[in-house]
């Protein structure tokens, strides 16, 4: 049982940690706190979820679409309020994205109802397969794993390509950058869109599996910030084990302990890291 | 550019602060109509509804306002109340809206708002928490309230709060509720010899859980069977697998759940990724009626789900009544009418027919009317609700139907509503 | 008449504060203030440790839910007046606040806002486990009215004299005002004495303070149990209006927010600021709330998130920044016109 909730506590954390990923991209990088990150995450389910209903396409396959479509969303953020608010505090670009956040998660309730939705029929359905004993569902396998390509195309992107090590710059010394001929603002501009298409890719990936109303991204959006810290801020990498150790930090926690208390753990967990290693687990 | 700013923002707060000081003038407009005792003017109902937020508080409204509809307007059935227009003599009702976002604080200022309005009663607030604090304002004004869907015990247990003597509740409580499963477990070992001997439970971690799991453990050792797991869990959790393995480990034969839908839907998919197959899943009111989890359990091809509701859909041939209010809801909605919207329904429906009875709007006579008599319902299997003097409807008001093929099919008590043999995972 | 002048801003506030409920008799204007005052009361908490002292924290709800909890506990079970229980609840908080943070300031930034936000995450689950305080039930206040028919604790109607009686809003609002008026002089006077001049100084520069000869850890520490003894006061108040609690009202993230919001909306580092912010914020919200009236479908949100993007984004220095702008403007049109 115990190999159970690991297994279980990894997958999810794969999840996690996808969401994180886009997080840590702007807020890492960028240091602005995207308070609208779990309502760009909502608006990847409903895309994805109308796209399924409408057109029935799997989740799976409309990922592309659903990628560029919070891409844009990301990019547009970027261009009508987070330019807006750069030269000020971080705490200002937080009570913009916070408005941010209102106007988007209503907007899914004005628009079609805080009804629970459910992408149902997929390609990869919710059935499990057994392996040494273990129950491990096919959903949960594949999101998983592209949870785990897509952070590594995210991590390659920054490493090997010119806008990628432009970001890198960008975020260690903007003022250079500058210098050096960088345009920042199409950087910042590319960062918000890249942080936006890791969650549109998140969202397709959980559509089968998440039921689909305006509350839903919540806990992931609190988690996704926890996970950010825990690895270090602007570490990929750290981003991704961290959301792998909360995946798995949760579902022991909740077995041993109590399920109620699954996230105190987590949280628990934080403070302790931060007390031995105050720049998280890969900060440097 | 800056200068505009100022002025939109000079602009905005003289706009609000002008919109605040309309507001005594509303009042004052409203304040005569409640002292006034007849006039030609209409009666308010107040209703609090989680309308923003996670709950269906869309669908709740468009309930009590067809029952608005059937008491305002005449309606060819067998039944007065529909057939007259308005009450005490032709007076319509209104009903008046708020809007609670499923937050206690919001509940308690905006029923505060609708009783300095003046409303004759207060209905609501579909969840537990909210109900609480809807009454306890109300409580202070000495309004009547009418609660549909709330199922929490505490409510009307007498105790836990101060306000039974202005309180009413027309769902089943989880301890009714309870008792009526285990029998119904009871009656599954007789018939169908199901071999039902450990249970478990599954609980979110609000009111309306705690309660069920309390009513649950203490009817699991009356009714002698084996309790091996209380898994509580919180509301906002991304993922259930864990929980869902705690129950499979515990090998519970039958499983009850205290769930809403995001959460049911959740562990249904657990329950079923981990291959687990329980004789009996029974689940308190709440996401099970939820039309939505009819699709779920579709999908996943389980016939196991079985729960408490005031009313389905497959009854219509049986309950002319109830077949035509489902038709009025159906054309706003475009779905069937649930257990909690019809509950809501009948909550209006109540508050009219104890206004009627009290003879006035007096909410002391009204309050007194409540408690004093028995209120026709034909719209529900029971026929009639009647509150006790906590102001639970002590006639038990709720089946147990069972998601067969997509439908909730009615087959607990045995009687003539039953419309289905339940169907067991053996 | 210096300090009339000084405190011109403060004294026509707080004529407004008292004259409009005065003058205006609608139960929603009357909440909308009560609830200003008590957000701007936590708000001020917030601004000395984020605004003065530089370290953002998203946690705050922790301190304004001990300070809810402590008091309603004692008011409830022991029966104890909730000006004691503030005061306890003050202290408790100021207790949990010194356990907490004594060895956390090492973090920096973003690292320590996110552990003041899992240490309030934290109390949340524990208080909506804890039976004891009512778990996932709450704890509601027994109305005034059942206190006093009730025979056997009707004597208990006289202790319990903060509670807020519906009907009549306005002695709790102005309690609740002078209340606010204490914290607004307090902050105001720390803003300007030397620990204040310190914490500024330590926001500034870590490194500058150090060398100065200030602790910067120390004064950290004194301005976030300052700030969770007010918050806990604010909590108190919370809880005696809504006369309703559970872990999920008073401790969850979005409660932290509202003092983030309010503060950097009216202007951070400033005293005016959570006040003005508060005012706006609430305004707007019951505007909208009312305008889209009951049936609302979220409109009131949207329209209401709108105009928080759209303020930042036109004036990111929050509304201090525009009455700042404003008066540079007539002093300088003043001086043209000499």
């Amino acid at each position: 049982m115990i190999g159970q909730i690991i297994i279980n506590g990894l997958l999810n954390g794969c999840v996690y940690a996808l969401v994180a990923v886009g997080l840590s991209l702007t807020w890492g990088v960028m240091d602005i706190v995207n308070f609208a990150h779990g309502e760009f995450l909502l608006w990847g389910l409903y895309a994805s979820f109308w796209i399924w209903a409408l057109l029935g396409l799997d989740p799976l396959i409309s990922m592309p679409i659903v990628i560029v479509l919070i891409f844009l969303l990301g990019v547009l953020t970027y261009l009508v309020v987070i330019k807006r608010v750069l030269k000020v505090s971080g705490l200002t670009a937080l009570l913009a994205t916070f408005g941010l956040s209102m106007v988007l998660k209503n907007l899914t309730q004005f628009f079609w109802t805080a009804n629970y939705r459910n992408v149902t029929n997929t390609l990869v359905s919710n059935r499990s397969f057994k392996l040494l004993g273990m129950y491990i569902r096919q959903d949960y396998v594949v999101a998983a794993a592209g949870a785990l390509i897509i952070t590594l195309l995210v991590t390659l992107f920054l490493n090997r390509t010119k806008t990628g090590i432009a970001i890198k710059a960008t975020s260690i010394n903007k003022s250079a950058a500058q210098l050096v001929g960088i345009d920042t603002n199409r950087i910042y501009a590319i960062t918000f869109g890249l942080s936006g298409a890791c969650v549109g890719a998140a969202a397709a990936l959980m559509a089968s599996f998440t039921p689909i109303y305006p509350e839903a991204c919540a806990l992931y959006s609190t988690l996704a910030f926890v996970i950010v810290a825990l690895g270090g801020f602007g570490n990929i990498k750290g981003a991704l084990f961290a959301g792998l150790l909360v995946g798995v930090v949760e579902a022991l926690g909740g077995y041993f302990i109590g399920t109620s208390f699954k996230y105190l753990v987590v949280f628990l967990l934080y403070l302790v890291v931060m007390q031995i290693r105050p720049r998280g687990l890969f900060g440097w | 550019m800056k200068k505009f700013l100022v002025l939109l923002l000079a602009l905005m707060l003289v706009f609000a602060f002008a919109a605040c000081g309309n507001e005594p003038a509303a009042d004052e407009e409203t304040a005569p109509e409640e002292s006034g005792e007849v006039s030609g003017d209409a009666i308010q109902i107040g209703a609090v509804l989680p309308l923003t937020g996670s709950s269906t508080g869309e669908y709740l409204k468009a309930a009590m306002e067809v029952a608005e509809d059937i008491i305002n307007n005449s309606h060819d059935l067998d039944w007065d109340l529909a057939k007259n227009e308005g009450i005490l003599g032709g007076q319509p009702i209104e009903l008046v809206f708020a809007d609670h976002q499923a937050s206690a604080d919001l509940a308690t200022t905006e029923a505060a708002k609708l009783l300095d309005q003046g409303v004759v009663a207060i209905t609501g607030a579909y969840n537990s928490g909210c109900s609480a604090s809807v009454a306890t304002q109300a409580l202070e004004y000495g309004i009547p309230m009418v609660c549909g869907s709330s199922s929490s015990a505490s409510l009307t247990d007498g105790t836990t709060y101060a306000f039974k003597s202005i309180f009413n509740r027309v769902a089943a409580n989880d301890e009714q509720e309870s008792q009526e499963f285990f029998a119904y477990l009871q009656y599954l070992n007789d018939t169908y010899d199901a071999g039902i001997k450990k249970v478990a439970i599954a609980w979110i971690n609000n009111s309306y859980g705690i309660h069920a799991n309390e009513m649950f453990e203490k009817y699991a050792a009356e009714y002698g069977f084996e309790e091996v797991a209380s898994v509580s869990y919180e509301s906002t959790a991304t993922s259930f697998d864990t929980e869902a393995a705690q129950i499979k480990e515990s090998g519970a034969d039958a499983v009850f759940q205290a769930s809403y839908i995001g959460d049911l839907t959740l562990f249904a998919q657990a329950y079923s990724s981990l291959e687990y197959n329980p004789v009996a899943i029974v689940c308190y009111c709440g996401g099970f009626q939820d039309a939505s989890f009819a699709n779920v359990a579709t999908d996943l091809g389980v016939d196991t789900y079985a729960g408490g509701q005031a009313c389905t859909a497959q009854l219509s041939d049986k309950l002319p009544i109830f077949a035509y209010i489902n038709d009025l809801y159906k054309a706003k909605t475009g779905q069937d009418i649930d257990g909690p919207a019809l509950e809501e329904f009948a909550s209006v429906i109540i508050a009219a027919q104890a206004i009627d009875a009290a003879g006035s709007t007096d909410s002391a006579a009204v309050n007194e009317a409540l408690k004093a008599n028995e209120f026709e319902a034909p719209y529900l299997i029971t026929q009639k609700v009647h509150f006790d003097e906590n102001g639970q409807n002590d006639i038990m008001p709720a089946v147990v139907t069972q998601l067969i093929a997509g439908k909730y099919e009615v087959v607990y008590p045995i009687d003539e509503y039953t419309t289905s043999d339940p169907v067991l995972n053996k | 008449m210096v300090v009339l002048k000084e405190y011109k801003m403060a004294l026509v506030m707080l004529a407004l504060f008292i004259g409009i409920p005065l003058a205006v008799n609608s139960t929603d204007v009357h909440n909308v203030i009560i609830y200003i005052l008590i957000y701007a009361m936590v708000g001020e908490a917030w601004n000395l440790i984020t605004g003065f002292a530089g370290q953002t924290s998203f946690g705050h709800a922790a301190y304004f839910g001990i300070g809810a909890y402590t008091s309603t506990v004692m008011l409830e079970y022991f029966h104890i007046t909730p000006w004691i229980g503030m005061l306890a609840g003050g202290l408790i908080a100021v207790i949990v606040a010194f356990a907490v943070n004594f060895n956390m300031f090492k973090l920096k930034g973003h690292y320590f806002a996110i552990a003041t936000l899992c240490v309030a995450e934290i109390l949340k689950t524990i208080f909506s486990k804890w039976s004891w305080v009512g778990a996932g039930d709450g704890i509601a206040l027994t109305p005034i009215n059942a206190l006093i028919s009730g025979a056997p604790t009707s004597a208990w109607g006289k202790i319990a004299w903060l509670s807020l009686d519906v009907r009549n809003r306005l002695p709790f609002l102005f309690t609740t005002l002078a209340v606010f008026c204490v914290v607004f002089i307090v902050c105001a006077a720390l803003e300007r004495s030397k620990i204040g001049f310190y914490w500024k100084a330590i926001r500034e520069s870590h490194e500058v303070a150090e060398s100065i000869g200030i602790n910067p850890r120390n004064y950290k520490l004194l301005a976030m149990c300052l700030s969770a003894f007010i918050a806990a006061i604010g909590g108190t108040f919370f809880a005696q209006f809504f006369k309703y609690i559970d872990a999920v009202t008073v401790f969850p993230l979005s409660v932290s927010m509202i003092f983030v919001l309010v503060t950097v909306l009216g202007g951070l580092g400033n005293v005016y600021g959570p006040i003005i912010g508060s005012v706006i914020y609430y305004s707007l919200d019951l505007l909208m709330r009312r305008m889209t009236g009951g049936a609302s479908s979220g409109l009131n949100l949207i329209i209401f998130g709108a105009l928080i993007v759209l303020v930042t984004c036109t004036e990111p220095r929050g509304i201090m920044g525009i009455v700042d702008r404003i008066r540079q403007s007539l002093a300088g049109r003043k001086k043209v016109g000499e």
